[in-house]
């Protein structure tokens, strides 16, 4: 259960997200500019809608679930340190 | 972008300005394809029918049947926005003593 529930929080580390927002605007913006461009040249709307769609769908499989390439800086913390807690209670 | 749920919502909504402006460029696009349509209506025959609307009403009513020739190219009209092509034929006649001309519009949308 618990892995269903970090499964859909989908929690990725501050490279992963930085790689995540690049590959939504370039995915998306070459997706529409194909679409325009091949609609145009065939001087048919479907092709621009089918083509703009599908680069949409496929964006989001890319981009939306926690692939293990966004994890891939994940953050170190600092070990805890129990001495200086007993120092502060000590107040 | 940290959690599935705020990916989805930034990914939905860069899609709806990337589609707008797909939208845009397209719509501006019809501007390079200018609409020349041509039409010829030859009206062959005229008759005008006394009748009733109903079999057993009191009110006569007159009937005017038209048979005419339409030759018309709408190809123009067609570019690679279109959806819908809305034409009508437009019949302008005269009435009697006293009355202004009076035009009645038949419209017939087709879809692409």
């Amino acid at each position: 259960m618990d892995q269903l529930q970090t499964l859909f929080d989908g929690y990725i580390d501050f490279e992963g997200q930085k790689l995540a927002d690049r590959l939504t605007n370039v995915l998306l913006i070459l997706s529409g500019l194909i679409a325009w461009i091949v609609g145009f040249v065939l001087q048919d709307l479907r092709y621009t809608v089918y083509i703009g769609l599908g680069g949409t769908a496929l964006t989001f499989l890319v981009v939306v679930p926690p692939w293990p390439m966004y994890n891939k800086h994940p953050l170190t913390w600092l070990p805890v340190d129990y001495d200086d807690k007993k120092e502060k209670k000590g107040h | 972008m940290h959690s599935t749920i705020v990916r989805i919502q930034n990914v939905f909504g860069f899609f709806t300005t990337v589609a707008f402006f797909v939208a845009f460029f397209t719509a501006l696009s019809v501007v390079l394809y200018p609409a020349s349509p041509t039409a010829t209506v030859d009206v062959v025959s005229v008759k005008v029918i006394k009748g009733r609307p109903q079999y057993y009403s009191s009110k006569q009513q007159e009937y005017a049947f038209i048979t005419f020739d339409l030759d018309a190219d709408l190809e123009s009209l067609y570019n690679w926005n279109t959806k819908q092509v809305f034409c009508w034929l437009s019949v302008v006649y005269g009435g009697g003593k006293g009355t202004k001309h009076v035009s009645a519009r038949l419209p017939s949308s087709g879809t692409h």
